[in-house]
């Protein structure tokens, strides 16, 4: 479950860091080594995006209810 | 005219007469009233009510078998239409209607009550704009509560699949119609939001209410107060797609955000990934152009500070210095060759001088050099010592002498 928190988190992150590391190459308030770092940064999260999204397979499970009244999850159909 | 006897009967018997008289009489009626003391029998699920006007009244039952069907809840003070037959309860002596079909009187009669409801709820602020949850951008877990069976629960796995596959569904099965339709909707939230209640259910991002379009008959259950209480008070955002464009419930007005109908809410929830892949791009083609043109900049800048009079002045001084350096070193070579070579004349000529006056050079002028053999024992060596000898005193009878001339060397003994 933590797991699965995180992968969300950095994908929503990274995506959020990307915006946030353009509009920092933007401005020129950033020293050169700074640009550097930042674009070396901004690669890296590039390549997990882009993974992430061609990677992904949207997965549908149910929500069911056994013979004692628990409530489970199966795999849908 | 003979008296006859009156025929006694039985209470049995009357009432069983009463019964097969009012049943075989009134084996098919329609009756309009309003509902009073109604009631769900909690164990059977029958209804049981008394319908009335303003004069009169009558108990009703409608057997669970026939209120399945329903799509609503019947309500105290619900004007209504009921199809159905006379019944009477010998037991008790009592006739009631069992109703088969029951109808609100007219359409006229849900819209009220969905106004009423619709004003009070808006009256207490569930519809605040302040109290909607924000729906999260980049969903990863999503639970679909809908029917299992229809278009919807398809259409909506379809447009996720297609737009953002990041997405996990978890389809919370319920009935969208019928009166155990927003009972089933309030136990489905309740769950959800109960940490651990669903075994292996992971953080829920956002909650999806779904069902088709419909009559407001059909959409009827989503107009329940005991579920838009629910939805109020849940702590995860619920996204409310019911029906078509056109139909408004409760339901979507309590939601954290209304979506005209399921599919639209599909697209409401997730990104697009096609946008996100363009965005990406973008960011990987203008980060890049950004970094070269800096860098080119800093580059021209550079070049720029390189090529500057004063970046070169200290180059120039240095260039000075160098330039003074082999002038004085030139300087200083030349004063040594020059003081060389007039030493060198100065040796040249002394050496002149010193042959000159050497005593070798006297030997021509017929001087003689005599040099006395000292005994080796004295010295105690083994080698033949000779020692210049200036005067005729230092010489005895028999010493030998050698007498050097400058041609060639004799020897001598003296004998004297």
């Amino acid at each position: 479950m933590a797991k699965k928190d995180n992968r969300q988190k950095s994908f929503e992150e990274s995506f959020s860091r990307l915006e946030k590391i353009l509009e920092k190459l933007e401005s020129d308030d950033c020293s050169l080594e700074e640009t550097i770092e930042l674009y070396e940064e901004g690669l890296t999260l590039t390549k997990f995006c882009y993974d992430k999204l061609n990677n992904a397979e949207l997965r549908i499970k149910e929500i069911n209810k056994s013979l004692k009244g628990e409530l489970g999850i199966k795999e849908f159909k | 005219m003979q008296e006859s006897l009156p025929q006694i009967l039985t209470v049995s018997e009357l009432n069983f007469n009463i019964k097969a008289l009012l049943e075989e009489n009134f084996r098919f009626v329609h009756l309009i009233g309003e509902i009073s003391n109604f009631k769900i029998h909690s164990q059977s699920g029958h209804f049981y009510f008394t319908l009335k006007d303003p004069n009169s009244q009558i108990s009703a039952v409608m057997w669970r078998t026939r209120n399945e069907s329903l799509l609503f809840t019947p309500e105290d003070g619900m004007q209504i239409v009921v199809k159905g037959r006379i019944t009477v309860f010998p037991a008790r002596g009592g006739y009631q209607i069992e109703v088969w079909e029951l109808k609100p009187q007219g359409i006229g009669e849900l819209q009220i009550r969905f106004e009423k409801l619709k004003q009070k709820l808006f009256e207490e602020g569930l519809f605040d704009e302040a109290h909607k949850k924000e729906i999260p951008k980049f969903p990863e877990n999503a639970v679909l509560v809908t029917s299992r069976t229809g278009a919807v629960l398809h259409d909506f796995v379809k447009i996720c699949k297609r737009r953002y596959p990041l997405l996990n569904i978890y389809l919370y099965p319920v009935n969208v119609q019928g009166i155990s339709a927003s009972s089933s909707m309030i136990e489905a939230l309740r769950n959800i939001e109960r940490a651990g209640k669903i075994k292996d259910l992971p953080n829920i991002d956002m909650i999806v209410i779904a069902r088709g379009g419909g009559s407001l008959e059909d959409l009827w259950s989503f107009n329940d107060e005991k579920l838009a209480r629910i939805i109020f008070s849940c702590k995860i955002p619920i996204i409310s797609a019911v029906g078509h464009e056109v139909d408004f419930t409760i339901c979507d007005f309590v939601a954290d955000l209304r979506a005209p109908t399921p599919s639209a809410a599909a697209e409401l929830i997730t990104p697009n990934i096609k946008d996100l892949i363009e965005n990406i791009d973008k960011f990987s083609y203008f980060s890049r152009s950004f970094v070269q043109s800096k860098v080119e900049t800093l580059r021209n800048s550079l070049r720029e500070i390189q090529g500057s009079y004063y970046f070169n002045r200290p180059k120039d001084l240095i260039n000075d210095f160098n330039q003074r350096i082999d002038e004085l070193s030139k300087g200083i070579t030349g004063a040594a060759n020059n003081r060389m070579s007039s030493l060198k004349s100065s040796v040249k000529f002394y050496k002149q001088t010193l042959h000159h006056i050497s005593p070798r050079n006297n030997l021509k002028k017929g001087y003689a050099i005599v040099r006395k053999k000292v005994d080796m024992d004295e010295l105690r060596l083994l080698f033949e010592f000779e020692k210049i000898t200036a005067r005729a005193s230092n010489l005895r009878k028999d010493d030998e002498i050698e007498i050097e001339f400058y041609d060639n060397k004799k020897q001598a003994k003296i004998t004297n």
